[in-house]
This record gives C-alpha cells, sequence and structure tokens, in this order.
C-alpha cells in the first residue's frame, strides 16, 4: 500500500480504537489488529503525530505499581473520524471510476 | 536481549534528536516491553516482539519534530531531522575540557611570566603612590609640631617666631585635613586595583570559555 494512504488510514484506525474509550500502547496495538495491523514502530509516530495536531490528549495513571501513559481522544480527534468516513464516499467514487476506466481499456 | 541494553541501543539510533524525543520515545517502548511482560511473556521474548532496533530508531527519525500535522507532511523528514541535530549539536561547540586544560599547561610560560609582570606593575604603583601619601602625611604632621616646638623651645625667640609658628600651625592644620582625604581616596583606588585586577581575569576566562 502507498507510505501516504497508509499513513492516513492507521491514524484513522488509531482514532477509532479511541472513539471506543482511552487505551495505552499494547492496548492499541492488539485492538486494531482487526483493520491494519500496526507495528510498535509504526505506532509511536502516529500517536504523536495525533497528539501535535490535538486529535488526542496524553495522561499517566499508575498501573502495576508503574506510570502507564493513556490517550484519550479529544473532540478535534472526533471530528476527524467523521470527516474520514465522509472522505471515503469520495474515495470509493474515485475508485469505482478508476476500475471502470482501467478494466474497460484492458 | 535485556530491557535495559534495548533502551540503550534505541537512545543511540536516536542520538540526532532532541533528549526530551529521545526519553519520550525510550519511556514508550519501556512501556511496551512491560506491558507485555505483565501478560506472561518474559523479558527476553518482550523484547523480541519490539522487532528490530534499527528500524524503530528510523521511523521515530523520520517523524522528527513537526511542529504541526500538517507541516510535518509538507517538510521532508531528513529535513526535519537535520534542523533538530543541527540544535542538538549548538551546546557542543564549546572548547573541550582536554584542550582547555592542555593550552593552559603548555601556555604556562607565556602566561605566569604575563601575570607576573602584570603584577609587579601593580605592586610598583601602589608602593609609589603611598610613598608620596605617606610623605606628604608626614609633612602635615610635622609642621604643626615644629611649630609649637619653635614657639616652647626658644622662647625669646618665641615671641618674634610665635607668628610664624600659628602661621606654620594654620597650615599645617589646613594640610592635615587635604592629606586625610588623600588617604581616603588612595585606599579607595588601592582597593579599585584589588577588585579590577581578579575581575579582569575572571571576565577574560569566561570569554575565552
Amino acid at each position: 500500500m502507498d507510505m501516504q494512504m497508509r499513513r492516513g488510514l492507521l491514524e484513522a484506525c488509531v482514532l477509532a480504537v479511541l472513539h471506543r474509550g482511552d487505551s495505552y500502547g499494547y492496548q492499541i496495538v492488539k485492538d486494531t489488529k482487526p483493520g491494519l495491523e500496526i507495528s510498535e514502530s509504526t505506532l509511536y509516530p502516529i500517536l504523536k503525530r495525533l497528539e501535535v495536531a490535538g486529535c488526542l490528549n496524553v495522561y499517566s495513571a499508575e498501573q502495576n505499581g508503574r506510570l502507564r501513559k493513556y490517550y484519550r481522544i479529544t473532540g478535534e480527534g472526533k471530528e476527524k473520524c467523521r470527516s474520514f468516513l465522509e472522505d471515503w464516499k469520495e474515495v470509493t467514487t474515485v475508485y469505482d471510476f478508476i476500475k471502470k476506466e482501467v478494466q474497460g481499456h484492458a | 536481549m535485556r530491557k535495559y541494553q534495548f533502551l540503550q541501543e534505541l537512545r543511540e539510533g536516536l542520538s540526532a534528536l532532541q533528549e526530551s524525543e529521545k526519553l519520550a520515545a525510550c519511556s514508550f517502548y519501556s512501556e511496551l516491553i512491560d506491558d507485555r511482560m505483565d501478560e506472561g511473556m518474559t523479558e527476553e521474548e518482550a523484547v523480541a516482539d519490539m522487532g528490530d532496533i534499527a528500524v524503530l530508531a528510523a521511523q521515530v527519525l523520520a517523524e522528527g519534530t513537526p511542529e504541526s500535522a500538517e507541516s510535518a507532511e509538507d517538510v521532508a523528514p531528513v529535513a526535519v531531522v537535520a534542523e533538530t541535530a543541527a540544535v542538538e549539536e549548538k551546546p557542543r561547540k564549546g572548547m573541550p575540557q582536554w584542550l582547555l586544560w592542555t593550552l593552559i599547561i603548555v601556555g604556562f610560560p607565556v602566561w605566569f611570566s604575563l601575570l607576573m609582570a602584570l603584577l609587579s606593575v601593580a605592586f610598583s604603583l601602589l608602593v609609589s603612590l603611598w610613598s608620596v601619601v605617606i610623605s606628604l602625611v608626614a609633612v602635615a604632621f610635622a609642621l604643626p609640631i615644629a611649630g609649637a616646638a619653635a614657639l616652647l623651645a626658644t622662647p625669646q625667640y618665641g615671641l618674634a617666631a610665635a607668628g610664624a609658628g600659628i602661621c606654620t600651625i594654620g597650615l599645617g592644620l589646613l594640610a592635615i585635613v587635604g592629606v586625610v582625604y588623600l588617604v581616603i581616596y588612595a585606599a579607595k583606588a588601592t582597593a579599585w586595583m584589588f577588585r579590577a585586577i581578579p575581575n579582569a581575569m575572571i571576565k577574560r576566562e569566561e570569554k575565552n570559555k
């Protein structure tokens, strides 16, 4: 898959998981598996990017005697989820067009 | 591999980044390893699950420090990394400690003789200043004493000398007043010299740093 496209999809997957409730690194990796498998190496940059963009907040909570970072979706993040679903309608239209063109000429 | 080894290698892989970013990345991966161990994995297994450190480091490096999510997509990741690296390099530009000490030791014949010359010039200035002051003090005190002695020792000429003596006493008192001020200013100048020389040296040292 194209890197840029994959990046956008991964961000949407992480936001979708957080839409359900606050979560932490390892849990996010496990929860996104059914959608798009996210490796640890990709998750870190994605979370950072989403945080910088204001789509999620980070807070620490104690867990088994150590601090664990939890991620919470913001209103902006929820809005991004919705706009992703909206955008996708456009994408499917483009997809149908490309498919028709390519197969028509084949 | 042990967890601390993993984190150490990751840190080395991220050496181009700012310290705060290194720390953030390390704590993120440390947490992932801990969470896996909480689920029953051994330390070795949990670390192995993280994958290749070089790949992890490359991913973190590629993101660099985006100022905002939008600009991060526009700016080439390499440029972001280079920028962060430049920020990191700045504090390292100073003279290394060993070079400074080598210069101090090798330059000893030069700076030590210059220092001694400076100190002797200061000392001779002090001596000449104070010798003038002391002789004036002596004159100031000698004048009234001489006047009084002239009056008392030879009463027969005393009366004749009395006028001159009283004049001398007056001059002497005036001279004492002047000399007191002179002593005060000389003391101030001396104190200033003692403060100014070390200050100048310290400032120069700071500049060299």
